[in-house]
């Protein structure tokens, strides 16, 4: 079977100076079974899929289906689907295997996917602008650590959603640390594998201090959320702003057991705010 | 006189016709969308062909979403309505990773690009990462494996040209393990390595070559050149034009 097709409509809608056609006209599929009814359910009147999200699009390189389920919904998790059937996505975790693995194709694969909702500014500036938050999600309570790093990393793991070479100055001025390990960060290949090798081992090692150490120690006068956050992601392999709404933070040490989380709060539409009531000052 | 940008329609629409494709073919622009390749040619390699009277040729895949994946040499500019004339041929992909596959497949043979042209973001919808990894991977890991396979071969070389240095056995020719077929394949997964990471291109294109029925050396690497003289002339090539020079050539001799 070939693998192009065309549809008269889109001729009439898209190229009204077309000088040549061979389209022989193929609309909808007979076979089109079960898996259509769901899809059908997540329609808008326009024949859009819709989606109401309860977390913002950082959940792409959170790699736990649960968490789809519980932060996006049946009715997101069946738009993106079918956004990313093209690509050879047939079910959820193949869907999250898949963003994990290539956060930065998302965008693309997002474009026909309406958003609603709270979140909605958040998933419309990342599909359709490519706009990203480059700063951390996790609001880490305040702790006085006392400590100092030379380490240059203001850039959370969730701007891996954008290409990296359409953002790489970003990458440059605000994470040189980083840059100077990775040069390059593969975005659409396996980030997490890649960046597991090659981060700097002597900031993985900080970890074992606790993620809640690490994001109160300073740098130039700012504290250290989005290494925390690195770090993170890098262990756990999940975005540390989504295990702490759903109660799913794993604590490295002692100090780390300070986050509390609260009951039923939204996960992060808030990303830049830092406001989550979900966590407590430890003072 | 092969010019710096496409411009052949009749080799598009031929190769859409063969492919069983469905296409609408138009003058003008391509719409906007998601240029496929990394790093475009200014407006200013486009003039001479515009000024022949030659027209850019892009191919734009269209998605069930309405997203356009441009595929062409020059980002096309305003300036560039004066002097030039664009022919847009429109594809629809269905599924995506099929239809992106087969013309980055069939763009990157006709202009002889290297993988690393493409956009990472398009080679991994077109599923190109899952047939040949290594051209996604980051450069870095392209320099290690470089440098690693260099020093591997250096001293696989020493060891069969008798402790000869690598520059006498290659002008010796020797080098070439012959025998089993382990050993060749062995021997063809070193000349990949000499030539840098691109070479693991060169089997999984041959093998693809096969399937598309038309590969420009039908046997590659297996067939009658001899690896290590190919891995002098990469190497020589590496020395003397760059890394650029090489990634093109191996694309342009296997692709």
């Amino acid at each position: 079977m070939s693998v192009f097709n065309i549809t008269s409509v889109f001729f009439r809608e898209y190229l009204p100076g077309v000088v040549y056609v061979n389209a022989p006209r193929r609309v909808c599929a007979e076979d089109c079974e079960a898996s259509c009814v769901a899809v059908r359910q997540s329609l808008n009147t326009r024949g859009v899929m819709v989606c109401e999200p309860d977390i913002d699009p950082s959940i792409l390189i959170h790699r736990d289906p649960r968490a789809w389920e519980e932060l996006l919904g049946w009715r997101c998790v069946e738009a993106f689907l079918e956004g990313a059937r093209g690509v050879g996505v047939g079910d959820l975790q193949s869907l999250v295997d898949y963003s994990f693995g290539a956060p930065s194709t998302m965008w693309i694969l997002l474009a026909g996917v309406e958003f609603e909702g709270e979140c909605a500014p958040l998933w419309e500036d990342y599909v359709r602008r490519r706009r990203v938050g480059m700063g951390a999600r996790t609001p880490f309570p305040r702790v006085e650590v006392g400590a100092e790093l030379d380490v240059d990393i203001r850039i959370s793991p969730a701007y891996m959603l954008l290409p990296f070479h359409d953002v790489k100055r970003s990458w440059q001025r605000n994470a040189p640390t980083l840059l100077r390990h990775i040069p390059e960060i593969p975005t659409a290949l396996d980030p997490h594998y890649y960046i597991s090798m090659a981060f700097p081992p002597q900031l993985r090692g900080l970890a074992e201090r606790g993620y809640v150490w690490v994001a109160n120690t300073k740098s130039r006068g700012r504290r250290n959320h989005a290494l925390a956050e690195w770090l993170y992601w890098l262990d756990h392999a999940r975005m540390p702003h989504i295990d702490v709404a759903l109660g799913r933070f794993v604590p490295r040490s002692p100090l780390d057991k300070v986050i509390k989380y609260a009951e039923g709060a939204s996960a992060g539409c808030r990303q830049n705010k830092r406001r989550l009531n979900c966590l407590h000052s430890a003072r | 006189m092969t010019t710096e940008v496409l411009t052949n329609v009749e080799a598009v629409r031929r190769w859409l016709a063969e492919r069983g494709a469905v296409w609408t073919e138009r003058w003008g622009p391509p719409p906007r969308g998601i240029y496929a390749l990394r790093d475009m040619h200014p407006p200013s390699h486009a003039e001479e062909a515009c000024r022949q009277g030659l027209p850019l040729v892009y191919i734009a895949a269209v998605d069930r979403s309405g997203l356009y994946y441009i595929f062409g040499d020059v980002a096309w500019t305003p300036q560039l309505e004066k002097i030039c004339r664009a022919v847009t041929f429109v594809v629809e992909t269905e599924p995506l990773r099929d239809g992106l596959n087969a013309i980055v497949k069939f763009v990157a043979r006709t202009r002889h690009l290297p993988w690393v042209s493409f956009r990472p973001e398009v080679l991994r919808l077109a599923g190109i990462c899952d047939e040949v990894r290594i051209e996604c991977e980051p450069r870095e890991v392209w320099k290690k494996m470089v440098e690693t396979a260099k020093s591997k071969n250096k001293n696989k070389t020493e060891t069969a040209s008798g402790g000869r240095t690598a520059p006498e056995a290659e002008e010796a020719g020797g080098g070439s393990p012959e025998g089993s077929e382990e050993d060749g394949a062995k021997s063809a997964n070193d000349l990949g390595n000499v030539g840098g990471a691109s070479v693991r291109v060169l089997h999984a294109e041959v093998r693809r070559d096969h399937g598309d029925g038309g590969g420009v050396l039908g046997g590659g690497a297996r067939g009658g050149l001899d690896p290590a003289a190919v891995a002098a002339v990469l190497r020589a090539v590496e020395r003397c034009l760059g890394r650029e020079a090489v990634e093109r050539l191996t694309a342009c001799l296997y692709v």
